[in-house]
């Protein structure tokens, strides 16, 4: 729950949910009058899931078309960030659930959506389960490795990435391993590896996944504190995934984004995400650059509030690193964002999760709310440069 | 297309304040007794992701869409949201006029009116919208009686939630029905014209010829009509509240409608006037059976609270208006109409009752 000073400063610019609502109803004036204009699902994505649409309901219970399908939209989510793709990947697998039962390709999707909605004990246990019965399947050691790192496993995560030596190749497994060591203290070792693969061309073959090595070799850089190469780091990866016509993932452009903000780039941020999809990940960057521009901010802290209402009134988690940041940094209100990020951080334990603990902690000198922080730092050694910064200015606030 | 949408965003600074929000619908119920009001707010987006509104499919909702859209809105909504009042299903209808906003995000504000059997102690709300189409799909829920107010969220994994009344104490239930009594008494205002027909002959008749009666033999007489029609409605309100006796509303309202056809005839008729008080306890027993409905079945188990309260309340209800009718019904006393005259005519038995 939100502190009171929060909820007035929230409540000033957005209204009480239930006031607004039913507070200011009104009556179009003409029939003619558009009220809502959606997105027209077209393009390439939504052509194949028209297709697999038609093919499904003329044979509803095809386990190998939903799985598809429910594939689809989850890739579109990616890129896109519109949480309603997840709902429709999740009503397209409905007739079947994660006890066992669920044919292979339909479980992985289960699964993937259980990641997605951050239910990650469910989705290690059934991943545990399905492991048990396909060992050798890439998909689900691979799955595995990225809950594990995201949770801040890291020896579950390791074991993970080394069976993938197995199932899907060494430059996978490679890969996989960097991700793990450059958040535990082998940032260096990291940068390396992925600089003797690219030299080698290792992962031109699949855009999509040269893209996300090439995100993981620039938050290698930006966490060695190389920011011009993480900058071309970044830009590479970029243009790895709008190769053959595909388009970044949002994690991608959020990450950039941040970089953005951290170099200072406030115009530029707003002119990057110019091109990005509309999402919350994409509209809380922008918010921040506006503000750090001193322009009005009133029309997006209207939306997130909205958007992250669920969380920011504690009945889920899901959005939990939204939420704080949001609270951190366009509504300015650290005390909160503390307690949210905290909250996260238990939950996940990317660099991004911990620093928004760190960030709230220093902005109102509290130690104490950012030890879990500072303890998974010590334990693995982690050597981020911006969370090394912040810790070092916590030292005082004991 | 995509690309000219998002140029068409650079233009605007608000734009950027368009983001995909997750599906999440708003349902803000307030119960009052047996009742329950409100509004679902559903966003048109989901609207069109469960019944494909846009008609002309331009992926531009337009208002005279909606409102095309708008019975298949409501049997959507009446399919999928339950109120379940201790138990049984509350009969609720649905309505929308209107739109609002939260956030950027616009919704089509579906009203909700529910009435159930009896003042409800728990609260059932069964939520199944869009769960097919957006398993995601979730209600933030907003329940409220007189003095609390509680949220809750529903989703696919939880769609239906039971929430309890604060205890409502039995004299604030009797109080409750006393008030509905009332208020179903001098809502039946052609139950009260009934009671003028019975009163009526009872006030204008004379026992002599040339001046009318003694007050105090009227108050009495007026008295004892009245009771025998409150006591006779009471046995047959009770009889079927509690379930001995179970007759279809339809012939009950007919007899109801003849029975005040005959009341009016007999009323011409002075030797039915000296009838007053077998009469008024005959249709008494009538019209009770008609109360019965309006309080609804409470079935064989029905709470006797309830039911003497509501009897209560019909009764000052019917005090009441009788008390305020006593000036006029004296004043009408004076008048000396034709009919209510020859007394001489009766036979002696009918002439000492009332």
């Amino acid at each position: 729950m939100l502190s009171a000073k929060t909820l007035v400063a929230c409540v000033a610019i957005v209204g009480n949910v239930f006031d607004t609502a039913g507070a200011a109803p009104f009556v179009p004036q003409s029939p003619n009058e558009i009220v809502v204009e959606l997105t027209p699902p077209t393009g390439s994505e939504w052509d194949e899931i028209h297709l697999l649409r038609a093919e499904l309901a003329a044979e509803p219970s095809a386990s190998a078309i939903a799985a598809r399908l429910a594939h689809s939209y989850l890739e579109l989510f990616r890129v896109e960030g519109d949480p309603r793709l997840i709902g429709y990947a999740a009503a397209a697998l409905s007739q079947w659930t994660l006890d066992g039962t669920a044919p292979p390709a339909v479980a992985l999707e289960l699964i993937a959506i259980e990641q997605l909605e951050h239910r990650f004990d469910t989705a290690m246990r059934a991943l545990e389960d399905f492991l048990a019965r396909h060992a050798s399947d890439a998909q689900a050691w691979l799955m595995r490795a990225s809950i594990s790192l995201a949770r801040g496993q890291y020896p579950e995560s390791t074991s993970a990435c080394t069976r993938l030596v197995f199932t899907a190749g060494a430059e996978t497994a490679g890969a996989c391993l960097a991700a793990v060591q450059a958040v535990t203290g082998q940032a260096r070792q990291a940068r390396e590896f992925l600089a003797a693969a690219f030299a080698r061309g290792d992962y031109a073959a699949d855009a999509a996944f040269e893209s996300w090595v090439r995100t993981l070799a620039a938050e290698t850089a930006v966490a060695l504190a190389l920011p011009s190469d993480a900058d071309v780091e970044f830009r590479t990866a970029l243009s790895a995934a709008r190769r053959d016509g595909g388009r970044p993932t949002l994690y991608l452009v959020s990450a950039y984004a941040d970089f953005l903000l951290d170099s200072g780039r406030n115009a530029d941020v707003l002119t990057f995400l110019t091109d990005a999809p509309p999402s919350d990940a994409t509209l809380l960057r922008a918010a921040t650059a506006r503000k750090r521009l001193g322009l009005v901010v009133d029309d997006e802290i209207r939306t997130l509030s909205q958007h992250l209402e669920l969380t920011l009134s504690g009945y889920e988690q899901t959005h939990a690193r939204e939420a704080a940041y949001f609270l951190l940094r366009v509504l300015d209100a650290p005390t909160d964002a503390l307690a949210l990020a905290a909250r996260n951080f238990a939950m996940q334990r990317e660099p991004l999760d911990a620093r928004l603990v760190l960030e709230a902690a220093v902005a109102i000198c509290d130690g104490a709310a950012a030890l879990p922080v500072l303890d998974w730092m010590q334990i693995n050694a982690v050597e981020h440069a911006t969370l090394v910064r912040l810790r070092d200015s916590l030292r005082d606030c004991r | 297309m995509k690309r000219a949408l998002l140029f068409g965003c650079l233009a605007t600074v608000a734009c950027a304040a368009h983001a995909h929000e997750s599906s999440l619908a708003y349902l803000v119920l307030d119960v009052d007794g047996p009742r329950v009001a409100g509004h679902w707010d559903v966003a048109v987006r989901d609207l069109e992701d469960a019944l494909r509104i846009d008609a002309n499919g331009d992926y531009r909702i337009t208002w005279g869409e909606i409102e095309a859209g708008r019975p298949r809105v409501l049997d959507y909504a009446h399919e999928r949201i339950h109120l379940v009042a201790d138990g049984r299903d509350c009969a609720t209808s649905f309505a929308n006029d209107s739109l609002d906003r939260h956030g950027s995000t616009t919704f089509a504000v579906v009203r909700v009116e529910a009435t159930c059997d009896r003042p409800i102690s728990s609260l059932e709300v069964d939520y199944r919208p869009l769960l097919d189409v957006d398993a995601t799909h979730r209600v933030l829920l907003e329940v409220s009686a007189a003095d609390w107010t509680t949220t809750s969220v529903l989703s696919s994994r939880v769609p239906h939630e039971t929430f309890a009344m604060r205890d409502q104490s039995r004299l604030q239930s009797l109080r409750h029905f006393i008030v509905e009594g009332v208020v179903h008494i001098w809502h039946g205002y052609d139950h009260l014209a009934f009671l003028g027909l019975l009163l009526l002959p009872a006030v204008l008749r004379r026992s002599s010829a040339r001046s009318p009666d003694r007050p105090a033999a009227v108050v009495w007489r007026i008295a004892r009509i009245v009771t025998a029609f409150t006591v006779a409605h009471s046995v047959t309100l009770c009889l079927s509240a509690l379930g001995f006796i179970d007759l279809p509303s339809a012939p009950v309202e007919a007899a109801i409608a003849a029975s005040i056809v005959v009341a009016g005839l007999l009323s011409l008729l002075p030797r039915a006037a000296a009838l007053g008080t077998p009469l008024a306890f005959g249709f008494g027993l009538v019209h009770g059976l008609g109360f019965a409905s309006a309080l609804g079945g409470l079935g064989a188990s029905g709470r006797l609270v309830s039911l003497a309260g509501f009897n209560i309340g019909v009764e000052l209800g019917q005090l009441a208006v009788v008390a305020a009718a006593l000036p006029f019904l004296f004043a009408v006393r004076r008048i000396d109409f034709v009919v209510y005259r020859r007394r001489r005519g009766l036979p002696p038995s009918t002439t000492g009752g009332g």
